[in-house]
This record gives C-alpha cells, structure tokens and sequence, in this order.
C-alpha cells in the first residue's frame, strides 16, 4: 500500500524528521509505563512512520521506484496510534516541540481514516451514535435534560428564552448518572451566585470532540460547523462548560471550524472569578486532604492550571496537596481519544496508577474537573477503597451551601 | 594540487548536503492538508506571520531555535553538552570564515575543547544510562562518530600545526610532536578537510538533519502556541 503523505500537512511532515529519538518521551508516556513496546513510545511511531516514508518517497524510491508497505505492518502501526489518549505529555517533553496534541490526531485522520482502516470497530457504535442521536452514549436526545428534574429550581431554555451565560453541560454529565451530579453541582453554584443562566436542554449536542480524536476530521468539521450556528443563536456572552473535553472542543478545535460570538469558559475558570469578585462564597471547611487531577484537556490541552487550585484554596481548612505528576507533568487518566473502549484493561491499569499517585501523598479525597477523568478515577477509587472521587463542582457546592 | 582537490571535493560535498537538504524538505511539502492554517497557503500564511509577528518570530528564533529553551528546562545536562557542541560548531564556522590568525589560534581551541566536553557527555550519558529511554542504534553512533572524528582529525592537525613551529604551546603539539614522523602536515591538513566536508555531505542523510528540522518544528510549533495561548508554552 501507498502511504498518502498529501493529506498530511507540512508541519506534521517536517516533525517526522524533527524527531531525533532521544526518548523524553518514552520517560514519561503513561501508555509506555504499563504496556511498554518501542511502537508504543511516540518516538516509535515517528521513527517507523519516517521509515516508510523514505521508502516511499526517499532518494531509493526516485530512482529505483517507491517500495511496497506491507498491510501488516501499517496495521500493527495503526493499533499503536491508537494505542494513545492524546494526552500531550511527550509534546510536553519534546525538545523539538513536535506538537503531538494536535499530530497524533492529524496522523489517525491522514493516514488511518482516509485509507478506510479506520475507525477502529469499537469506535463505530460512540461515532454512529453521534452523527445519529448528537450524543455518544447512544442514548435518546430527549432524554438530555432530564439530569434537571432533580434540581429545586427551573432553569432557562435557550434559544428561546435568553441569558447572558449558557452553561452547555455536555454528554456524559447529562446521560450518566454517576456523572449527573456535576451537572447538578454546576447548575446551583451558578444560581448560587446569581448569574444569569440557560441550558439548551434536549436541543444540546455533542461538541463532537469524540470524531475528531480518532481521526474523523471531516464529520467533525461538519457537525461543529452546525453546532456553532446552534450555539450563536443563543445569543449569550459567554459559554460555560463543565467538561475538560467540551472546553477544549469548544475553545480551541472549534477555531478551525468558525467563529463563536461568545467566550468560552471552563466552569473553573468561571467559578474562581466568581469566588474572587465575592459572589460565591466558600464557608463551610472541608477537612480533608485533597489532590487535585489536572484533566489533559484543560491542563497541558489548554494552559488552565491556577484556577482549579484557586478554587480549592479557597475553601476553607481544605488542604490541597500535590501528587508527585500534577499540572503540565500530569499522569493521564488513561481514558481519553478512544482507549478506554478500545484497550480498557489499559484504562483501567492506569487509572488506578493515578489513584495509587494520589494515595501515595496521603491524600483523602481525589478532585479533578472532567467528567471522563471522573468517571475512570470513581471506579478506580471505588476498587481500590482508602479514597473517594468527587468532582471539584461538589466540594465547591458542599463549601458554598454548606450541605454534602 | 590538494588544494584544489581539496576545494572539488568540498563543491561535492557541498552539492551532497543541498542535494539532501532538497530531497528531504521536498517531501515536507508534498503534505496539502492545510486545515491547521484555515486554508490559506503555507507561503501566505508565512509571509503573513512574518509581516504581523516580526517581533514575536525573532523572540521564537533566538529562544526556542538558537537557544533550545525546551530542552534546558528538560534536562540542564543535555543542554549544556548540546550547547557546547552546537555553538562550538558555530563558532568554529565564524573563526573560519573570519580567518582571524589570532583567532584561529585561540577560539579555534576552545571551541574544540567545548565540543570534545560535549561529545564525550553524550557518550558517557549514552553508555551509562541504562532505561529503555535512551537507545543508541547505527545512525545515532555514526552521528557521534563522525562529530569525534571531525573533531579529532582537527586536533591533530591543530598539533602538528603547533608541533612544528612551537613545540611547548599547546597539549596537542605534544601529540603533534609524537605523530610528526608517520604524518606531515599537508597530509593530516587534507584527511581533516576530507573528513569534514564529508561530515557536511552526510548531515541530511542521517540523524544530523535534526540539526535542520528541529529548530523549524521548536518554532512553528512555538508560534502556533503563542497565538492560541498568549504565551510561548
């Protein structure tokens, strides 16, 4: 087979020659760490995808005619791409600053998607789901707001009535009810603090963040493309969002797609304002010893580290405690760009490892602000005993209200 | 006559090097997706940056390319071997083609000196580091290799040089002294030429091109950041 190196752009071409493979990376891939394989480490990956470049494409191949590549091994290749949550940790280390956060995503769309290798079979059902129900859960979209039935108060519907900030709650905080109470959390802490507020209930679609860390580009681009004429009709200023994974979708990979008119905010950047400008009010103390998960998408993804911790020092007698990987250096969950349906046994390793980070700084309570991180640390933290998950919007709302 | 052999040679070596230089950089653009820069070319959005950023681009060049800030918040060690061979060759190349007698004598030395301190770092570093992280295969011991080579074929010259006129000045005059019956001069003055213009063919054939694209994905990579983030992450 042909490897077809036009999709790619020239920036991801110049990075397979920029990577030297001094192993930086390899140090502190997470995914190295439990299931170690030289394709597993980016610089694996990079070194045999320049490898069969050249055969292809090198002075060899202009003058003796491009070599085959073999089907097997692109495949063996293409497990190993996938093999990967896109956490951004050996961009982080990389003295090339080969902008892995975004290639590796580029890589899955040139060469996997467009040569119909992808998306993997595990992959189908969550993408099916989206471009069918706009959600990846497979679950009815007139079920979207039903998370609200369980608050005391109505909140608005937009675009139909208007608002000054819509908090766009996303899927997995809507559907699963594990997850339903950061949802819960953030809707009454913006009540709490008297912001003007909506939801788009059923009408909410998915940011599609899901198509575009497997490689699905296009579909991707298509649907965020309505999704931004939905979300500017709703005439807000600003967009609040409680998932890591919305917040970069939203703020960051939407930019390649069009234009949002109103700002976009992770719920902690929003709070932490708040809580400084005094119209939320930490006062109930939570006497607990607490490490704080940086998500990959609103740390290293998105340079939001202060506000999280900004917002945990403000509560009271809380003491917030660094595990020995936190901020750009953060070990990832081990759920993100598809592995936890395609590897979960990986997944699930490495959540646990995460939850043995926090155990080991003698922490009592494990916080993070993504309701995926959530959703793999619960588990992990429910197995292993000795520590509890919760979501940095139910310590806030416990401080604030006074109430569990 | 070694001279012009020498100097055909090194038209050779040079045509080798920008002959590779091409081969390479023309696979870079053989890559069309050009969604990252929302569909504008990657001349326009070059020439663009470079209109509107001016200030910002030459902060990227001198940190980030010359300077490789990310590897020394990385690892202060590896900075500072990388540093000494790399600005050693610079300023080896600046005292060459300045010609300076004075400093031909004298820098030439210790650029030497910090690109042999250099070297032997990555070597020992390479050799005693036992993780799975550090992996020396053919191409990274011929990029070693080849640096010590040029590097010690220039020694010896620099030796003899000494040895033959002032024997006391220099270690290398003592080298020099010692190997003097074996090689002259115009021989050593030819194999160290030879050497490095091979050197210079060799660099975007291997592990050497490094030296070429790494600066231009640290700065793309740095200026992409910058507009999306305020800061150079």
């Amino acid at each position: 087979m042909r490897i077809p190196i036009e999709m790619l752009s020239s920036k991801n071409l110049a990075e397979i020659d920029a990577c030297m493979r001094c192993g930086e990376c390899t140090k502190l891939c997470f995914m190295c760490e439990m299931d170690y394989h030289e394709l597993t480490a980016p610089r694996g990956k990079m070194t045999l995808l320049r490898n069969m470049i050249r055969r292809q494409y090198g002075l060899k191949a202009k003058i003796f005619g491009p070599k085959e590549i073999d089907e097997k091994e692109f495949k063996e290749l293409m497990e190993h791409f996938y093999k990967c949550t896109i956490c951004g940790q050996c961009q982080e280390v990389c003295p090339a600053n080969i902008q892995t956060r975004e290639s590796w995503e580029d890589f899955r769309h040139a060469l996997f998607i467009s040569t119909g290798l992808a998306p993997m079979e595990v992959h189908r059902p969550f993408i099916n789901s989206i471009l069918e129900y706009n959600n990846p859960w497979q679950q009815s979209p007139t079920r979207r707001a039903r998370w609200t039935r369980r608050l005391e108060f109505q909140i608005k519907k937009l675009p139909e009535e208007k608002a000054q900030v819509l908090y766009f709650v996303g899927c997995t905080a809507s559907y699963d009810t594990n997850i339903r109470i950061m949802a819960l959390s953030t809707a009454r802490l913006l009540k709490a603090a008297g912001v003007d507020f909506g939801i788009m209930g059923n009408d909410e679609r998915c940011c599609n963040s899901t198509m575009l860390r497997v490689g699905l580009k296009e579909e991707f681009m298509r649907k965020s493309k309505e999704n931004i004429e939905v979300l500017n009709s709703t005439g807000v200023d600003i967009i609040v969002t409680s998932c890591a994974g919305c917040y970069k979708t939203l703020k960051h990979d939407y930019k390649k797609v069009g234009t949002i008119d109103a700002e976009i905010l992770h719920s902690v950047q929003f709070f932490s304002e708040l809580i400084e400008d005094g119209k939320l009010k930490p006062i109930s103390p939570i006497p607990d010893r607490v490490a704080f998960h940086d998500p990959c998408h609103l740390g290293r993804h998105s340079r939001v580290f202060e506000s999280p911790r900004d917002i945990l020092t403000a509560i009271p007698k809380l003491d917030l405690v660094e595990m020995d990987r936190s901020r750009k250096m953060s070990r990832c969950c081990g759920a993100g760009a598809g592995v936890k349906s395609a590897f979960p046994d990986i997944a699930t390793r490495a959540a646990e490892i995460r939850v043995s980070d926090a155990l080991k700084v003698d922490a009592s309570l494990l916080t993070s602000a993504c309701p995926f991180c959530y959703q793999s640390l619960r588990d992990a933290s429910l197995r292993m005993g000795k520590i509890e998950m919760r979501d940095l919007t139910e310590l806030l709302i416990q401080s604030v209200s006074g109430t569990k | 006559m070694a001279v012009d052999v020498l100097d055909s040679i090194g038209v050779i070596a040079l045509l080798l090097f920008f002959f590779g230089v091409y081969l390479r950089i023309s696979i870079w653009f053989k890559g069309k997706n050009t969604s990252e820069m929302n569909d504008h070319s990657l001349r326009e959005s070059f020439v663009r940056a470079l209109k509107e950023d001016t200030g910002l681009i030459l902060k990227i060049i001198v940190f980030e390319s010359l300077f490789q800030k990310r590897l020394f918040s990385i690892s202060k060690i590896r900075w500072t071997g990388h540093m000494f061979i790399f600005f050693g060759f610079i300023g080896k190349i600046l005292v060459h083609w300045g010609s300076w007698r004075w400093s031909l004598d004298f820098l030439n030395e210790i650029f030497g000196f910090l690109i042999f301190v250099g070297i032997l770092m990555a070597v020992i570093r390479r050799s005693y580091v036992k993780d799975r992280s550090v992996v020396t295969n053919l191409e990274d011991g011929i990029a070693v290799g080849f640096l010590l080579i040029v590097l010690v074929s220039g020694f010896l010259l620099e030796g003899l040089r000494m040895g033959s006129f002032e024997p006391e000045s220099f270690f290398g005059s003592i080298i020099g002294v010692s190997i003097a019956d074996s090689l002259d001069y115009g021989t050593m003055w030819f194999i160290h030429g030879v050497i490095s213009y091979a050197f210079i063919a060799y660099i975007p054939y291997g592990k050497l091109f490094h030296i070429i694209a790494s600066p231009v994905t640290a700065g793309w990579t740095a200026y992409r950041e910058a507009k999306e983030y305020g800061v150079i992450s």
